[in-house]
């Protein structure tokens, strides 16, 4: 028998504003969903999201479809996956939801296949790009400037507590005290041009707090298609009061190498999908847990790569304009690392932390370390190959970096 | 190149849990080769022969086989 190719990504996690407007999508729409087989056309991590946040709600009766014709025939962990044709043929008893976050042209297709928004469809944004781009624009003056990826977003679905990190630390310094400009898939490259379009816009902070991803320093995925965001990078160059030509030509290369990039399609053979049920399991599979550790952690530092280079750069300019720096390495779910790779995974670790670290100190900076704050029950699940982690997660590492903002306060 | 052959298919098989890949398996037609489990062997070549793949150059033409993709690393070496 044909194997059936599972699309599911292991997701134990979902941004907070991808919840809550995929809820607030099913809820305040639910006379619209009830009975009906909901339709979600994207089938890739988004899609995938969606599934389970419907299913906390009790949807159950749930089919994918996908302009990416190679995916027809699989199932997100169990749910079909048709063509596009089949799909749009299934008006009756079917509301359709748009999953890709980028999806102009998916609602642009089902307008043309005859169905209406917000009756036969549905179009749940999270409109991060304008979120970034509003809160790049609000005044600052001397306050905390907060930059990171979607770690500062993302919450576990098994949270009770569902306050992003970026929620709680507007909460423990007060939301006038801190900006947070942060996007998933966010690296050193985009930190640099953005802080720079922060301070052309006349807003220098007293401190900036930037995260230090290993996924972003080491590999590749950084230059994947995924973590270019090109359009932000556009709507931000356009928000300078004056022409910002560096970032422009940021915003450039970025679409060069979406163009030049094709390894692009998420599809993996063993993965498995946490679910919300108190029953569920959840844990990524071993090999595929070690693929992801080894892209994320343990591919050997280079310190004359792009994203060090931006990095010291950035460094270079807090100096040049006199505001404080605080850089930050998140979480690392070491105890699940040590399962996978014994000795070897924390051998590989600490080399590129101490190569991370010397970067730092040379430009004259203090690398706030919190890799091992966290025990595996912090995380989002306890194979967890990333930095995501639970509420309880979330509350320590914000009070770690609150505390050294307090300690650098007094060293002033 | 046979000892290339042979990393190459032990990385693939690690990475995609699938056991008895070939020189001549097509990688993306039998789903054992996926953007992820590219960016894998791509960082399992480079640490092992010292050598950097540009992006760019992980295209299906380059990966499509075992065969291909020793003969693409053995180019660049």
């Amino acid at each position: 028998m044909e194997k059936v190719q599972n699309y599911a990504w292991p997701i134990t996690a979902v941004s907070k504003e991808d919840y809550t407007v995929i809820l607030d999508c099913v809820r305040e729409n639910k006379e619209k969903f009830e009975g009906k087989q909901i339709l979600i056309f994207g089938a890739g991590i988004r899609g995938a999201e969606f599934s389970v946040v419907l299913e906390g709600e009790g949807y159950t009766n749930i089919v994918f479809t996908d302009n990416n014709k190679e995916k027809w025939g699989g199932v997100i962990d169990g749910y079909p996956i048709i063509s596009v044709e089949e799909a749009l043929n299934r008006r009756e008893n079917v509301v359709y939801m748009i999953s890709v976050e980028e999806g102009d042209s998916i609602r642009d297709q089902l307008l043309n296949a005859g169905l209406e928004e917000n009756k036969d469809f549905y179009y749940p944004k999270a409109d991060l790009y304008e979120r970034f781009t509003e809160e790049f624009r609000r005044p600052m003056k001397d306050e905390i400037l907060v930059m990171g990826d979607c770690m500062f977003e993302v919450i576990s679905f098994y949270d009770k507590n569902k306050d992003s990190l970026s929620e709680i630390m507007q909460q423990q310094l007060g939301y006038e005290n801190v900006k947070l400009l942060t996007m998933h898939g966010m690296g050193m490259p985009s930190f640099y041009h953005v802080l720079k379009g922060q301070l052309n816009c006349g807003y220098k902070p007293s401190v900036f707090v930037v995260m230090l991803n290993f996924e972003t320093l080491t590999g590749k995925q950084h230059l994947l298609p995924r973590s270019q965001h090109t359009k932000l990078a556009r709507m931000v160059s356009e928000t300078a009061p004056d022409p910002d030509e560096e970032l422009k030509r940021y915003a450039e290369l970025t679409e060069e190498r979406v163009k030049n990039v094709q390894a692009e399609f998420f599809t993996t053979n063993n993965m498995s999908s946490a679910k919300m049920s108190n029953n569920s399991k959840g844990k990524i599979s071993d090999s595929a847990s070690k693929v992801f550790f080894k892209l994320n952690y343990m591919y050997k530092l280079d310190t004359e790569m792009e994203s060090i280079q931006y990095l010291r750069e950035v460094l270079r300019m807090a100096k040049e304009k006199d505001f404080q720096v605080l850089p930050f390495v998140p979480p690392v779910n070491y105890q699940r690392g040590e399962e996978l790779f014994g000795s070897a995974f924390e051998q590989a670790y600490s080399h590129n932390l101490t190569a991370l670290t010397e970067v730092v100190e040379e430009e004259g900076f203090h690398l706030l370390d919190l890799s091992h704050i966290c025990t595996r029950e912090l995380f989002a699940h306890a194979s967890t190959p990333d930095e995501t982690t639970n509420y309880e997660g979330r509350t320590l590492v914000a009070k770690k970096i609150c505390e050294e903002l307090c300690r650098m306060e007094k060293n002033v | 190149m046979n000892e290339i052959k042979q990393f190459i298919i032990e990385k693939l098989e690690e990475a995609s849990g699938i056991d008895g890949v070939k020189e001549e398996s097509l990688l993306f037609e039998e789903e054992i080769l996926d953007s992820l489990s590219i960016l894998y062997l791509v960082g399992e070549v480079e640490e092992q022969y010292g050598i950097q793949i540009p992006l760019e150059d992980v295209i299906e033409d380059n990966f499509c086989t075992v065969n291909h993709i020793a003969l693409y690393l053995k180019n660049r070496m």
